[in-house]
Protein backbone atom coordinates (compact mmCIF):
# COMPACT_ATOMS: atom_id res chain seq x y z
CA UNK A 1 0.00 0.00 0.00
CA UNK A 2 2.50 2.28 1.04
CA UNK A 3 4.59 1.43 -2.40
CA UNK A 4 1.80 2.50 -4.16
CA UNK A 5 1.53 5.64 -2.81
CA UNK A 6 5.30 6.30 -2.96
CA UNK A 7 4.70 5.50 -6.77
CA UNK A 8 1.89 8.15 -7.08
CA UNK A 9 4.20 11.04 -5.59
CA UNK A 10 6.75 10.06 -7.74
CA UNK A 11 4.63 10.68 -10.40
CA UNK A 12 3.28 14.06 -9.32
CA UNK A 13 6.84 14.87 -8.94
CA UNK A 14 7.62 14.13 -12.05
CA UNK A 15 5.10 16.55 -14.02
CA UNK A 16 5.95 19.04 -11.87
CA UNK A 17 9.54 18.69 -12.86
CA UNK A 18 7.99 18.56 -16.78
CA UNK A 19 5.83 21.77 -16.39
CA UNK A 20 8.54 23.68 -14.27
CA UNK A 21 11.21 22.62 -17.18
CA UNK A 22 8.60 23.85 -19.76
CA UNK A 23 7.61 27.16 -18.12
CA UNK A 24 11.91 27.57 -18.00
CA UNK A 25 12.57 26.53 -21.23
CA UNK A 26 9.79 29.19 -22.39
CA UNK A 27 11.84 31.86 -20.65
CA UNK A 28 15.29 31.09 -21.86
CA UNK A 29 13.88 31.22 -25.25
CA UNK A 30 12.35 34.89 -24.55
CA UNK A 31 15.60 35.95 -23.02
CA UNK A 32 17.34 34.88 -26.37
CA UNK A 33 14.43 36.44 -28.55
CA UNK A 34 14.86 39.75 -26.76
CA UNK A 35 18.56 39.31 -26.76
CA UNK A 36 18.06 39.49 -30.50
CA UNK A 37 15.43 41.62 -31.19
CA UNK A 38 16.87 44.88 -30.35
CA UNK A 39 15.80 48.13 -31.27
CA UNK A 40 19.51 49.10 -33.02
CA UNK A 41 19.40 45.87 -35.29
CA UNK A 42 16.76 46.70 -37.88
CA UNK A 43 18.54 50.18 -38.45
CA UNK A 44 21.88 48.77 -38.37
CA UNK A 45 20.60 46.25 -41.50
CA UNK A 46 19.29 49.10 -43.58
CA UNK A 47 22.48 50.67 -42.97
CA UNK A 48 24.23 48.75 -44.75
CA UNK A 49 21.80 48.26 -47.91
CA UNK A 50 22.52 52.38 -47.59
CA UNK A 51 26.32 51.69 -47.93
CA UNK A 52 25.58 49.16 -50.78
CA UNK A 53 23.65 51.89 -52.31
CA UNK A 54 26.08 54.74 -52.51
CA UNK A 55 28.49 52.11 -53.96
CA UNK A 56 30.53 51.47 -50.68
CA UNK A 57 30.22 48.02 -51.10
CA UNK A 58 33.53 47.02 -49.19
CA UNK A 59 32.26 49.26 -45.91
CA UNK A 60 28.83 47.39 -46.59
CA UNK A 61 31.00 44.14 -46.21
CA UNK A 62 32.89 45.06 -43.59
CA UNK A 63 29.76 46.09 -41.64
CA UNK A 64 29.48 44.00 -38.14
CA UNK A 65 26.30 44.09 -36.32
CA UNK A 66 25.90 45.55 -32.57
CA UNK A 67 25.93 48.19 -30.30
CA UNK A 68 28.19 50.68 -31.40
CA UNK A 69 29.78 53.45 -28.82
CA UNK A 70 31.36 56.53 -28.57
CA UNK A 71 33.60 55.99 -24.89
CA UNK A 72 35.30 58.41 -22.93
CA UNK A 73 35.93 58.48 -19.40
CA UNK A 74 37.31 62.23 -19.41
CA UNK A 75 34.22 63.23 -19.90
CA UNK A 76 32.31 60.76 -19.00
CA UNK A 77 31.13 59.96 -22.13
CA UNK A 78 29.65 56.14 -22.92
CA UNK A 79 27.70 57.42 -26.16
CA UNK A 80 25.87 54.40 -27.68
CA UNK A 81 23.58 56.68 -29.83
CA UNK A 82 25.75 55.99 -32.75
CA UNK A 83 24.59 52.15 -32.80
CA UNK A 84 21.12 53.88 -34.86
CA UNK A 85 22.74 56.77 -35.75
CA UNK A 86 24.72 55.17 -38.05
CA UNK A 87 25.63 57.79 -40.57
CA UNK A 88 26.94 60.48 -38.46
CA UNK A 89 30.45 60.43 -39.67
CA UNK A 90 29.45 59.78 -43.39
CA UNK A 91 28.53 63.01 -44.46
CA UNK A 92 29.70 64.22 -47.96
CA UNK A 93 29.34 60.51 -49.04
CA UNK A 94 25.80 59.61 -47.79
CA UNK A 95 22.41 61.99 -49.00
CA UNK A 96 22.17 64.72 -46.42
CA UNK A 97 18.32 63.67 -47.21
CA UNK A 98 18.70 60.25 -45.60
CA UNK A 99 16.01 59.38 -42.72
CA UNK A 100 16.53 59.95 -39.54
CA UNK A 101 18.29 58.18 -37.42
CA UNK A 102 20.66 57.37 -40.13
CA UNK A 103 21.58 60.86 -41.02
CA UNK A 104 25.06 62.28 -41.44
CA UNK A 105 25.98 64.80 -39.12
CA UNK A 106 25.76 68.42 -40.53
CA UNK A 107 29.39 69.45 -41.06
CA UNK A 108 29.16 72.42 -38.98
CA UNK A 109 32.25 74.73 -39.07
CA UNK A 110 33.25 73.82 -35.48
CA UNK A 111 33.14 69.99 -36.17
CA UNK A 112 36.71 69.63 -36.89
CA UNK A 113 37.46 70.90 -33.24
CA UNK A 114 35.25 68.51 -31.45
CA UNK A 115 35.88 65.15 -33.08
CA UNK A 116 33.53 62.91 -32.29
CA UNK A 117 35.23 60.57 -30.65
CA UNK A 118 36.26 62.64 -28.51
CA UNK A 119 33.15 64.81 -27.48
CA UNK A 120 30.58 61.94 -28.53
CA UNK A 121 26.78 62.86 -28.50
CA UNK A 122 25.65 63.80 -25.00
CA UNK A 123 28.11 66.72 -23.94
CA UNK A 124 25.87 68.60 -26.58
CA UNK A 125 22.99 66.99 -27.20
CA UNK A 126 22.23 65.92 -23.32
CA UNK A 127 19.98 62.57 -23.37
CA UNK A 128 21.04 58.97 -21.77
CA UNK A 129 23.82 57.65 -23.87
CA UNK A 130 24.26 54.62 -22.30
CA UNK A 131 20.15 53.59 -23.48
CA UNK A 132 20.35 51.19 -25.95
CA UNK A 133 16.55 52.16 -27.29
CA UNK A 134 15.02 55.42 -29.04
CA UNK A 135 12.74 56.56 -25.94
CA UNK A 136 15.32 56.08 -22.89
CA UNK A 137 18.14 57.24 -24.90
CA UNK A 138 15.63 60.92 -26.33
CA UNK A 139 13.59 60.72 -23.03
CA UNK A 140 14.84 58.54 -20.38
CA UNK A 141 11.43 58.45 -18.39
CA UNK A 142 9.51 61.16 -16.15
CA UNK A 143 11.72 63.67 -13.76
CA UNK A 144 14.50 62.67 -16.00
CA UNK A 145 17.19 65.57 -15.39
CA UNK A 146 19.26 66.00 -18.55
CA UNK A 147 16.47 65.50 -21.68
CA UNK A 148 17.81 65.59 -24.82
CA UNK A 149 17.60 68.59 -26.27
CA UNK A 150 15.16 67.90 -29.18
CA UNK A 151 13.56 70.57 -31.79
CA UNK A 152 10.26 69.82 -29.71
CA UNK A 153 11.50 70.94 -26.18
CA UNK A 154 13.13 73.59 -28.01
CA UNK A 155 9.76 74.59 -28.97
CA UNK A 156 8.08 74.58 -25.95
CA UNK A 157 10.66 76.98 -24.85
CA UNK A 158 9.93 79.11 -27.66
CA UNK A 159 13.78 78.92 -28.94
CA UNK A 160 15.49 76.95 -32.36
CA UNK A 161 16.61 73.28 -31.52
CA UNK A 162 20.65 75.07 -32.08
CA UNK A 163 19.43 78.15 -29.95
CA UNK A 164 18.84 75.08 -27.05
CA UNK A 165 22.40 73.42 -27.99
CA UNK A 166 24.53 76.82 -27.20
CA UNK A 167 23.40 76.42 -23.71
CA UNK A 168 25.56 73.28 -23.86
CA UNK A 169 28.37 75.10 -25.61
CA UNK A 170 28.63 77.42 -22.99
CA UNK A 171 29.43 75.04 -20.15
CA UNK A 172 32.81 75.05 -21.55
CA UNK A 173 32.84 78.22 -23.14
CA UNK A 174 31.73 80.55 -20.05
CA UNK A 175 35.00 82.26 -20.34
CA UNK A 176 34.78 83.28 -24.13
CA UNK A 177 33.80 86.99 -24.95
CA UNK A 178 31.74 85.99 -27.38
CA UNK A 179 31.95 82.87 -29.49
CA UNK A 180 30.91 81.83 -33.21
CA UNK A 181 27.79 79.98 -33.82
CA UNK A 182 26.66 81.14 -30.43
CA UNK A 183 24.22 84.44 -31.22
CA UNK A 184 22.04 83.81 -28.33
CA UNK A 185 24.66 83.33 -25.56
CA UNK A 186 26.76 86.00 -27.25
CA UNK A 187 23.28 88.16 -26.68
CA UNK A 188 22.87 87.35 -23.46
CA UNK A 189 26.58 87.99 -22.42
CA UNK A 190 26.37 91.26 -23.44
CA UNK A 191 22.89 92.24 -22.00
CA UNK A 192 24.57 90.93 -18.80
CA UNK A 193 27.24 93.92 -19.24
CA UNK A 194 24.67 96.16 -20.62
CA UNK A 195 22.33 96.03 -18.08
CA UNK A 196 25.10 95.82 -15.32
CA UNK A 197 23.61 93.02 -13.71
CA UNK A 198 27.10 92.31 -11.14
CA UNK A 199 26.45 95.58 -9.67
CA UNK A 200 23.95 93.87 -7.18
CA UNK A 201 24.60 89.67 -8.34
CA UNK A 202 28.08 88.16 -8.09
CA UNK A 203 29.07 85.74 -10.66
CA UNK A 204 32.28 83.51 -10.05
CA UNK A 205 32.95 85.97 -6.99
CA UNK A 206 32.92 89.19 -8.76
CA UNK A 207 30.37 91.87 -8.86
CA UNK A 208 27.93 92.25 -6.10
CA UNK A 209 26.20 90.44 -2.58
CA UNK A 210 23.19 92.56 -2.35
CA UNK A 211 21.42 89.67 -4.86
CA UNK A 212 21.69 86.08 -4.68
CA UNK A 213 24.89 84.51 -6.22
CA UNK A 214 24.67 83.02 -9.71
CA UNK A 215 27.63 80.90 -10.62
CA UNK A 216 25.63 77.99 -10.67
CA UNK A 217 22.58 79.24 -11.01
CA UNK A 218 22.15 76.41 -13.77
CA UNK A 219 22.22 73.92 -10.98
CA UNK A 220 19.07 74.89 -9.47
CA UNK A 221 16.50 72.05 -9.10
CA UNK A 222 12.57 73.34 -9.84
CA UNK A 223 12.22 72.65 -5.96
CA UNK A 224 14.08 75.82 -5.35
CA UNK A 225 11.75 78.11 -7.58
CA UNK A 226 8.61 79.69 -6.69
CA UNK A 227 6.32 78.89 -9.66
CA UNK A 228 2.80 80.51 -7.81
CA UNK A 229 2.99 83.04 -10.03
CA UNK A 230 4.01 81.90 -12.73
CA UNK A 231 1.73 82.73 -16.05
CA UNK A 232 3.07 80.06 -18.77
CA UNK A 233 5.05 76.72 -18.47
CA UNK A 234 5.82 75.82 -14.69
CA UNK A 235 9.59 75.02 -16.09
CA UNK A 236 13.19 76.60 -14.85
CA UNK A 237 13.28 78.04 -18.15
CA UNK A 238 9.98 79.62 -18.11
CA UNK A 239 10.71 81.11 -14.61
CA UNK A 240 14.11 82.30 -16.13
CA UNK A 241 12.24 83.96 -19.05
CA UNK A 242 9.15 85.43 -16.76
CA UNK A 243 11.72 86.91 -14.36
CA UNK A 244 13.76 88.50 -16.73
CA UNK A 245 10.59 90.44 -18.33
CA UNK A 246 8.80 91.05 -14.90
CA UNK A 247 11.07 90.30 -11.81
CA UNK A 248 8.46 92.09 -9.71
CA UNK A 249 5.32 89.94 -10.86
CA UNK A 250 7.54 86.80 -10.47
CA UNK A 251 8.75 87.52 -6.99
CA UNK A 252 6.50 89.87 -5.72
CA UNK A 253 9.47 90.88 -3.04
CA UNK A 254 12.45 91.06 -5.08
CA UNK A 255 14.57 94.32 -5.14
CA UNK A 256 15.16 93.57 -9.11
CA UNK A 257 13.25 95.72 -11.33
CA UNK A 258 11.01 94.80 -14.51
CA UNK A 259 13.69 94.69 -17.13
CA UNK A 260 10.40 94.64 -19.46
CA UNK A 261 12.73 92.99 -22.32
CA UNK A 262 11.72 91.85 -25.45
CA UNK A 263 11.17 88.40 -25.04
CA UNK A 264 13.96 86.81 -26.97
CA UNK A 265 16.30 89.07 -25.01
CA UNK A 266 14.65 86.97 -22.01
CA UNK A 267 14.80 83.57 -23.27
CA UNK A 268 18.89 84.30 -24.07
CA UNK A 269 19.14 84.95 -21.08
CA UNK A 270 17.20 82.03 -19.73
CA UNK A 271 19.91 79.86 -21.65
CA UNK A 272 22.73 81.67 -19.88
CA UNK A 273 21.24 81.38 -16.35
CA UNK A 274 20.85 77.42 -17.25
CA UNK A 275 24.12 77.40 -18.81
CA UNK A 276 26.15 78.57 -15.78
CA UNK A 277 26.75 74.98 -14.08
CA UNK A 278 29.41 73.30 -12.03
CA UNK A 279 30.87 70.90 -14.87
CA UNK A 280 34.08 68.91 -14.02
CA UNK A 281 35.59 68.27 -17.29
CA UNK A 282 39.24 68.09 -17.25
CA UNK A 283 40.71 71.46 -18.01
CA UNK A 284 42.36 70.85 -21.75
CA UNK A 285 38.18 70.82 -22.75
CA UNK A 286 37.95 74.43 -21.29
CA UNK A 287 38.98 77.18 -23.68
CA UNK A 288 41.44 79.35 -22.91
CA UNK A 289 40.03 82.65 -22.08
CA UNK A 290 40.34 84.96 -24.64
CA UNK A 291 42.33 87.73 -23.44
CA UNK A 292 42.60 90.41 -26.48
CA UNK A 293 43.49 93.42 -24.75
CA UNK A 294 46.36 91.55 -22.07
CA UNK A 295 48.18 90.09 -25.47
CA UNK A 296 48.21 93.62 -26.97
CA UNK A 297 49.78 95.09 -23.45
CA UNK A 298 52.22 92.32 -23.14
CA UNK A 299 54.87 93.20 -25.93
CA UNK A 300 54.76 96.89 -24.16
CA UNK A 301 55.15 95.62 -20.87
CA UNK A 302 57.79 93.41 -21.59
CA UNK A 303 59.40 96.15 -23.71
CA UNK A 304 59.78 98.39 -20.52
CA UNK A 305 62.30 96.12 -19.27
CA UNK B 1 -2.30 4.10 -25.12
CA UNK B 2 -1.92 4.88 -21.53
CA UNK B 3 1.79 3.68 -22.18
CA UNK B 4 2.38 5.52 -25.06
CA UNK B 5 1.12 8.57 -23.21
CA UNK B 6 3.90 8.04 -20.40
CA UNK B 7 6.70 7.63 -22.69
CA UNK B 8 5.73 10.78 -24.87
CA UNK B 9 5.27 12.17 -21.07
CA UNK B 10 8.64 11.24 -19.95
CA UNK B 11 10.66 11.84 -22.82
CA UNK B 12 9.06 15.55 -23.06
CA UNK B 13 9.95 15.88 -19.40
CA UNK B 14 13.39 14.59 -19.92
CA UNK B 15 13.89 16.55 -23.46
CA UNK B 16 12.93 19.56 -21.82
CA UNK B 17 15.43 19.20 -18.31
CA UNK B 18 17.88 18.78 -21.04
CA UNK B 19 16.92 21.75 -23.25
CA UNK B 20 16.64 23.78 -19.66
CA UNK B 21 20.58 22.71 -18.90
CA UNK B 22 21.96 23.42 -22.37
CA UNK B 23 20.32 26.58 -22.36
CA UNK B 24 21.50 27.35 -18.79
CA UNK B 25 24.93 26.66 -19.65
CA UNK B 26 24.16 28.39 -22.83
CA UNK B 27 23.52 32.01 -21.32
CA UNK B 28 26.46 31.44 -18.70
CA UNK B 29 28.85 31.23 -21.33
CA UNK B 30 27.48 34.18 -23.32
CA UNK B 31 28.06 36.33 -19.97
CA UNK B 32 31.94 35.71 -21.54
CA UNK B 33 31.00 38.13 -24.28
CA UNK B 34 29.59 41.11 -23.40
CA UNK B 35 27.93 43.24 -25.96
CA UNK B 36 30.15 46.18 -25.04
CA UNK B 37 32.80 47.06 -22.34
CA UNK B 38 33.89 50.37 -21.07
CA UNK B 39 37.74 50.14 -22.54
CA UNK B 40 39.06 52.25 -25.91
CA UNK B 41 38.30 50.77 -29.03
CA UNK B 42 40.31 48.71 -30.62
CA UNK B 43 39.63 50.99 -34.06
CA UNK B 44 40.29 54.82 -33.63
CA UNK B 45 41.90 57.03 -36.27
CA UNK B 46 44.70 58.71 -36.76
CA UNK B 47 45.13 62.27 -38.63
CA UNK B 48 44.74 62.92 -42.52
CA UNK B 49 46.92 60.37 -44.33
CA UNK B 50 48.88 63.91 -46.09
CA UNK B 51 49.80 64.95 -42.45
CA UNK B 52 52.41 61.90 -42.37
CA UNK B 53 55.62 63.00 -43.84
CA UNK B 54 57.77 59.91 -45.44
CA UNK B 55 59.35 57.48 -43.67
CA UNK B 56 58.57 56.69 -39.65
CA UNK B 57 56.21 58.66 -37.80
CA UNK B 58 55.86 57.71 -34.09
CA UNK B 59 51.93 58.32 -32.93
CA UNK B 60 52.48 58.64 -28.99
CA UNK B 61 48.88 58.17 -27.75
CA UNK B 62 48.51 54.80 -29.36
CA UNK B 63 51.92 53.56 -29.87
CA UNK B 64 52.56 53.05 -32.85
CA UNK B 65 54.91 54.10 -36.21
CA UNK B 66 53.23 55.28 -39.63
CA UNK B 67 55.06 54.31 -42.22
CA UNK B 68 55.03 56.01 -44.74
CA UNK B 69 56.65 55.59 -48.20
CA UNK B 70 55.39 57.32 -51.21
CA UNK B 71 51.92 57.07 -51.20
CA UNK B 72 51.50 53.66 -49.40
CA UNK B 73 51.04 53.35 -45.79
CA UNK B 74 51.19 51.02 -43.21
CA UNK B 75 51.36 50.91 -39.61
CA UNK B 76 53.94 48.93 -36.90
CA UNK B 77 53.12 48.58 -33.40
CA UNK B 78 55.36 50.43 -31.24
CA UNK B 79 54.29 47.80 -27.99
CA UNK B 80 57.82 45.46 -27.71
CA UNK B 81 56.51 42.01 -27.66
CA UNK B 82 58.75 40.75 -24.47
CA UNK B 83 57.25 43.22 -21.83
CA UNK B 84 54.86 45.80 -23.71
CA UNK B 85 57.45 48.99 -23.31
CA UNK B 86 57.46 51.42 -26.53
CA UNK B 87 60.60 50.59 -29.07
CA UNK B 88 62.13 53.50 -30.24
CA UNK B 89 62.99 54.09 -34.45
CA UNK B 90 66.78 54.71 -34.85
CA UNK B 91 66.82 55.12 -38.14
CA UNK B 92 67.49 51.61 -39.56
CA UNK B 93 65.87 49.91 -36.41
CA UNK B 94 63.83 49.43 -33.47
CA UNK B 95 65.18 49.16 -30.08
CA UNK B 96 63.18 48.38 -26.98
CA UNK B 97 64.78 50.77 -24.18
CA UNK B 98 64.28 48.59 -21.64
CA UNK B 99 65.78 44.69 -22.03
CA UNK B 100 67.56 45.68 -25.44
CA UNK B 101 65.31 43.99 -27.59
CA UNK B 102 66.00 45.03 -31.23
CA UNK B 103 63.62 44.96 -34.15
CA UNK B 104 64.77 45.19 -38.16
CA UNK B 105 62.44 47.81 -39.95
CA UNK B 106 59.83 45.50 -40.83
CA UNK B 107 59.48 44.71 -37.24
CA UNK B 108 61.17 41.36 -37.33
CA UNK B 109 63.47 40.33 -33.98
CA UNK B 110 67.49 40.76 -34.74
CA UNK B 111 68.09 40.04 -31.14
CA UNK B 112 67.07 40.21 -27.69
CA UNK B 113 64.31 38.70 -25.39
CA UNK B 114 61.36 39.48 -27.55
CA UNK B 115 59.84 36.43 -28.27
CA UNK B 116 57.67 37.96 -31.65
CA UNK B 117 57.65 40.33 -34.45
CA UNK B 118 55.98 43.81 -33.98
CA UNK B 119 52.47 43.07 -35.33
CA UNK B 120 51.58 45.01 -38.56
CA UNK B 121 48.09 46.05 -38.18
CA UNK B 122 45.50 46.97 -40.73
CA UNK B 123 44.69 49.78 -41.68
CA UNK B 124 42.03 51.67 -44.14
CA UNK B 125 40.97 55.34 -44.55
CA UNK B 126 37.38 56.54 -42.52
CA UNK B 127 34.85 58.53 -44.37
CA UNK B 128 36.02 61.59 -43.12
CA UNK B 129 39.25 60.88 -44.89
CA UNK B 130 41.11 60.22 -41.61
CA UNK B 131 43.69 57.18 -41.34
CA UNK B 132 41.81 54.51 -39.27
CA UNK B 133 43.63 51.45 -37.78
CA UNK B 134 42.19 48.14 -36.53
CA UNK B 135 44.84 47.11 -33.59
CA UNK B 136 42.37 43.70 -33.30
CA UNK B 137 43.33 42.79 -36.32
CA UNK B 138 47.15 42.28 -37.55
CA UNK B 139 48.12 41.92 -41.19
CA UNK B 140 50.74 39.84 -42.69
CA UNK B 141 53.90 41.71 -43.25
CA UNK B 142 54.71 43.67 -46.49
CA UNK B 143 50.66 45.05 -46.29
CA UNK B 144 50.04 48.38 -47.29
CA UNK B 145 47.22 50.69 -47.90
CA UNK B 146 48.32 53.15 -51.34
CA UNK B 147 46.05 56.49 -50.74
CA UNK B 148 45.36 56.82 -54.47
CA UNK B 149 43.96 60.62 -54.02
CA UNK B 150 46.52 62.84 -52.24
CA UNK B 151 48.19 65.06 -52.73
CA UNK B 152 51.22 66.75 -51.03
Amino acid sequence: MAERRDQSLERQDFAWLVLMSLIFFGLVAIGLWREYATAWRPWQREFKLVLAHAGRFQDARKFQPGIRQIWNPELGVVDRCVSCHLGYEWGGILPAALRQPLTPHPNLSFMNRHPFDRFGCTPCHAGQGWATNAHAAHYGGGGWEEPMLSRRLAAGCGVSEAELLQMRCNFCHRRDRSTQGMDAINLAKTLIKKKKCLICHSVEGQGGHSAPDLTYEGDKDPEQFDFSHIAGARTVFNWHVEHFIAAGKVSPKTAMPDYDMPPDQARALALLMLSWRHINYPPQYIPQPQSAPQTAATPAASSNH
Amino acid sequence: MDTDRRRLLRWLGKGSVFAAFVAQIGAAARAFFPNVLYEPPTTFKLKQPAFYPQGYTFDAEHRLFVIRAEARFHVISAVCTHLGCTVQWRGTEFDCPCHGSRFDANGNVISGPAPRPLPWFEISIAPDGLLEVDSASAVPEGSSLTVATEKT
